[in-house]
């Protein structure tokens, strides 16, 4: 389908804000939006099923005070647009309605560098990463099963705010997905690995398939050979890349304003105080060019920009939407996002990251007599009012007097953030991005996410495992 | 709002429009609903969300290829575009003999009226904003310690679905759900703050509880989170309160699904018929159920479905299967197919046993009890389980304090071999997977 944005001119959106404001909000905004995504799933030698899922809508935002009005519509008709700007004024209770601000189109960077755009590419060479990669995993000793799945979104919007922003972004985004069953003498083992980013179809070839494939391949039959993990208190060394996780969850969350703002989080009003060891420094960064994380503009027509959460060990600041901003009397971070038109915005993370310390790598595994190191994991949580937090490791070692040995399965990490943060004792020089596969979830809104972190030792942290008994 | 089409006709012309665009066989779905969400906190209302949507979702069958297509786009041209996108769409795809619509006769003969729609009268939004003002209120009000509130929250849906498929089967139905939910924050003597979010669903309003009930309820759950310690490490006894043991039912009904067994992607693949469980574990999906929470009349794929124990005494006795995981495997469907694939449960339980859950906490004399799990640590592949949870320490038989920053961890067969203890409090109101308490014998436990 043909797909692009509804086509609302300057008239309209004008007739929209007003609508909006005509009870007296003090902010509106119009967001517009089409997405195009089709995902292609492999399965046992061939694609099996292919999904094609293309959505238009209009979202209308007034504010009020604290107040957030919001309604949206995918009937595109003017009258079905200004009955939902009608809705979303009912939350401002008053009259006198600001006239909306003249309108000038925001100039903003590119951080999607497309050189083959998605909708360029025919399909059969998007079939093709999939044979890619059942070539390299299927005929593999003791693999099982081989499942795939290429997804690939065109996101296009435009926001058009009363302050007088017109912003449009056109938002590629596309993941490639690879499980691989191992078995051997009836034991089984699952191994998933993904990558992926704002890119077009160029990507794969800085990313080879086969690669991809292969790590999957090596992580299934590696936990055929696993240990089951210790359980009990133990330093952990975090690897490079996916533990950034740990910076999302345990930290990230917790310094989005909102939380903030209501005072709900363990990091409200502590801005300026040491929350974190000496060594950490926390960044939200939506700059890297072509990253699962990068953003141009947020969902409410901002920059989106760098922002310095946490510099060693101090809290700097939250990430901001319009709203906490402008009800905590700060700048806003250009962190507003939002799922869909069907969502208002939230204070949101984009490429969550630590930056690189000074240690050699080899230094942090040398200290540790008995310990997990724990190289990359599949997702985590975290209770925002306490900081609690629960990863699950999906590659695991046992750490044997400074040296890796045996494979691990089943480990998860829990912890308190500040607590955990300020056990970093060690920060390697070897930063890597995550490969680009996360999803956050928050309020029932989706957005897509990245992480990135060097190699980190935290002196003690608790491991869930099997193996009770306290360190191996 | 614009005058729209029936989606009955607009579901018979993309029907219509797949055929003409080279599809064999075709069904789809065609969806219109309207919500309204409310925040209020503190009093003041934060978020009014009001709004309606329409959409489509059209599944196309080229000999025994298969593509779904979805859109908000409802126009005519949009359903034709639809129509020839999916067709399309599905000539990359390799056949499989599976991809076909089921045999009519295995359609749902009748459609059960199991009441799971009030009309979305009541209530109006100023009084859904009084209900949950009053709910923030009694719970603020319970105790000085609660002094925040993240959300005071109501929703409504209210949706019409219309499901066809080219072979003859048309289902048209309407359902409503309500949702109360308060997050309290309460901060102990040393500035520590919790928070616990408690909530209830329905599918008619008349079925939401007084809001004191449920604030109360409410600042219990958030108190008792205060002061918490660490847990030792080792192995103890694990109680399961009910929203937690729910959670295990699900995992086990995921590893009893006809899509994960054909797959190899199951520890239970090679299970049906045997014991997985101790004899006082059964675990029954009842679709049929008036104004539950997952009730419905046939499955997503038309098929008639019916109450089923899918663990029976502990024994393994049915997978959960759609037409495709029943081709697959060579057994009857069992009508748990969602529709676009895999499947789901209904209102999935654990079958209710004698005791009280006070003498089940008590018959662990020391351990832990979960009421609250976090992260996702199954895997469904080797039956391997490692959660992080808080929860209360027991000692002697009683709740002694608060823990946190504890992990539980297991193989499901142990896990399951281990319940010792089913209590008699099965409640529907929480979500349309519910269990009573559990208890299991021995768990690793990782703390302090």
């Amino acid at each position: 389908m043909d797909g692009g944005l509804p086509p609302l001119d300057e008239g309209f959106l004008t007739r929209l804000l007003e609508r909006a404001l005509d009870r007296g909000g003090d902010y509106a905004d119009v967001f517009v939006e089409s997405s195009r995504s089709q995902i292609l799933r492999w399965e046992e030698g061939r694609v099996k099923e292919a999904d094609l899922d293309l959505a238009r809508g209009v979202g209308v935002r007034v504010l009020a005070g604290e107040k957030t009005g919001y309604a949206y519509s995918d009937i595109l008709a003017e009258d079905a647009l200004l009955a939902a700007a009608a809705t979303a004024a009912h939350i401002a209770a008053g009259g006198g309605a600001p006239a909306p601000a003249p309108r000038a189109e925001s100039d903003l960077p590119d951080r999607y560098p497309v050189r083959r755009p998605l909708a360029d590419a025919a399909l059969r060479e998007k079939v093709a990463l999939l044979e890619g990669l059942e070539a390299a995993a299927a005929t593999e000793p003791e693999v099982e099963r081989h499942l795939a799945s290429y997804a690939e979104t065109v996101q296009e919007v435009l926001v058009a705010t009363s302050d007088g922003v017109l912003a449009r972004d056109r938002r590629p985004l596309l993941r490639l997905n690879c499980t691989v069953v191992a078995a051997r003498n009836g034991r089984r083992e699952t191994a998933r690995r993904s990558l992926g980013g704002r890119a077009g179809m160029e990507f794969f070839a800085d990313h080879p398939v086969a690669d991809l494939a292969r790590e999957a391949v090596r992580g299934a039959r590696q936990l055929l050979d696993a240990v089951p993990a210790p359980a009990g208190p133990m330093p952990v060394v975090l690897g490079a890349a996916t533990s950034g996780i740990l910076l999302h969850e345990a930290v990230g969350h917790g310094l989005e304003a909102d939380f903030n703002r209501k005072g709900t989080s363990m990091f409200s009003d502590r801005v300026g105080q040491r929350v974190a060891s000496e060594l950490c420094t926390v960044v939200d960064d939506p700059g890297f060019p072509g990253d699962r994380g990068a953003l141009n503009v947020d969902d409410e027509g901002l920059p989106a920009e760098r922002t310095v959460l946490i510099e060693k060990g101090v809290l700097r600041g939250y990430l901001h939407d319009r709203l906490s901003a402008r009800l905590m009397n700060m700048r806003p971070t250009g962190n507003g996002r939002r799922e869909s038109y069907r969502h208002h915005p939230l204070p949101r993370m984009t490429c969550t990251l630590m930056p690189a310390g000074d240690s050699d790598v080899a230094e942090l595994f040398r200290s540790v007599r008995r310990g997990l190191y724990a190289k990359s994991f599949s997702g985590g949580q975290v209770d925002i009012a306490r900081g609690d937090f629960v990863f699950n490791v999906t590659e695991g070692y046992l750490i044997e007097d400074g040296r890796v040995t045996a494979p691990v399965k089943g480990a998860t990490l829990v912890g308190n953030g500040p607590a955990i943060m300020g056990r970093v004792s060690l920060v390697a020089s070897d930063f890597t991005l995550s490969p680009g596969m996360w999803n956050c979830g928050k309020r029932g809104q989706g957005v897509p996410v990245n992480v990135g972190l060097p190699h980190i030792l935290i002196s003690e942290m608790t491991v869930g495992g099997t193996r009770g008994g306290g360190a191996p | 709002m614009s005058a729209a089409p029936d989606i009955r006709d607009l579901a018979a012309r993309a029907l219509r429009e797949a055929k003409r665009a080279g599809a064999d066989e075709a069904d789809l779905r065609v969806f219109e609903s309207r919500e309204l969400q409310l925040v209020v906190r503190l009093g003041e209302v934060e978020v009014l969300k009001e709004a309606g949507d329409r959409g489509v979702a059209l599944r196309v069958f080229t000999g025994r290829r298969r593509a779904v297509v979805g859109t908000t786009e409802l126009d005519p041209d949009g359903l034709e575009r639809l129509a020839r996108e999916a067709v399309a769409l599905a000539a990359v795809c390799e056949p499989d003999d599976t991809h076909r619509l089921p045999e009519p006769g295995l359609y749902a003969a009748e459609l059960p009226d199991l009441d799971l729609c009030d009309d979305g009268a009541a209530p109006d939004t100023a009084s859904a904003i009084a209900l949950a003002r009053a709910l923030e209120a009694a719970t603020l009000g319970a105790d000085p310690r609660i002094d925040n509130c993240q959300q005071s929250r109501f929703t409504r849906s209210l949706t019409r679905t219309v499901y066809v498929t080219s072979n003859g089967f048309e289902a048209d139905w309407r359902r409503s759900g309500y949702s109360l939910a308060i997050q309290p924050v309460a901060r102990g003597a040393g500035g520590e703050r919790v928070t616990d979010t408690w909530f209830q669903r329905a599918p008619h309003f008349a079925d939401l509880r007084d809001p004191e009930a449920l604030a109360a309820e409410a600042a219990r759950r958030v108190l008792r989170r205060l002061d918490a310690r660490r847990a030792p490490t080792g192995t103890f006894p694990v109680v399961f309160e009910p929203r937690m043991a729910a959670r295990l039912a699900a995992m086990v009904f995921h590893c009893a699904a006809g899509t994960a067994v054909w797959r190899g992607l199951s520890y239970l693949a090679d299970r049906r018929g045997t014991r997985i469980a101790s004899d006082r574990f059964t675990l029954v999906d009842d679709p049929h159920r008036p104004r539950g929470l997952g009730s419905r009349p046939c499955d997503g794929e038309g098929l008639a479905c019916r109450r089923l124990a899918l663990v029976d005494g502990g024994v393994l006795t049915h997978f959960a299967t759609d037409l495709e995981s029943a081709r697959r495997l060579d057994l009857p469907p069992t009508g748990h197919g969602l529709w676009g694939g895999g499947v789901g449960p209904s209102n999935l339980h654990l079958a209710p046993g004698p005791e009280s859950p006070a003498a089940i906490l008590a018959g662990a004399k020391r351990g832990l009890v979960v009421f609250d799990m976090m992260g996702q640590g199954f895997d469904a592949t080797s039956g391997h389980w490692s959660q992080g949870c808080t929860g209360l320490w027991i000692e002697d038989g009683a709740a002694a304090h608060a823990v946190s920053e504890v992990t539980i961890a297991g193989h499901l067969d142990e896990v399951l071999a281990g319940v010792d203890a089913v209590g008699d409090d099965l409640d529907f109101s929480l979500g349309a997977v519910a269990s009573p308490t559990l208890r299991v014998a021995a768990m690793t436990v990782a703390g302090s």
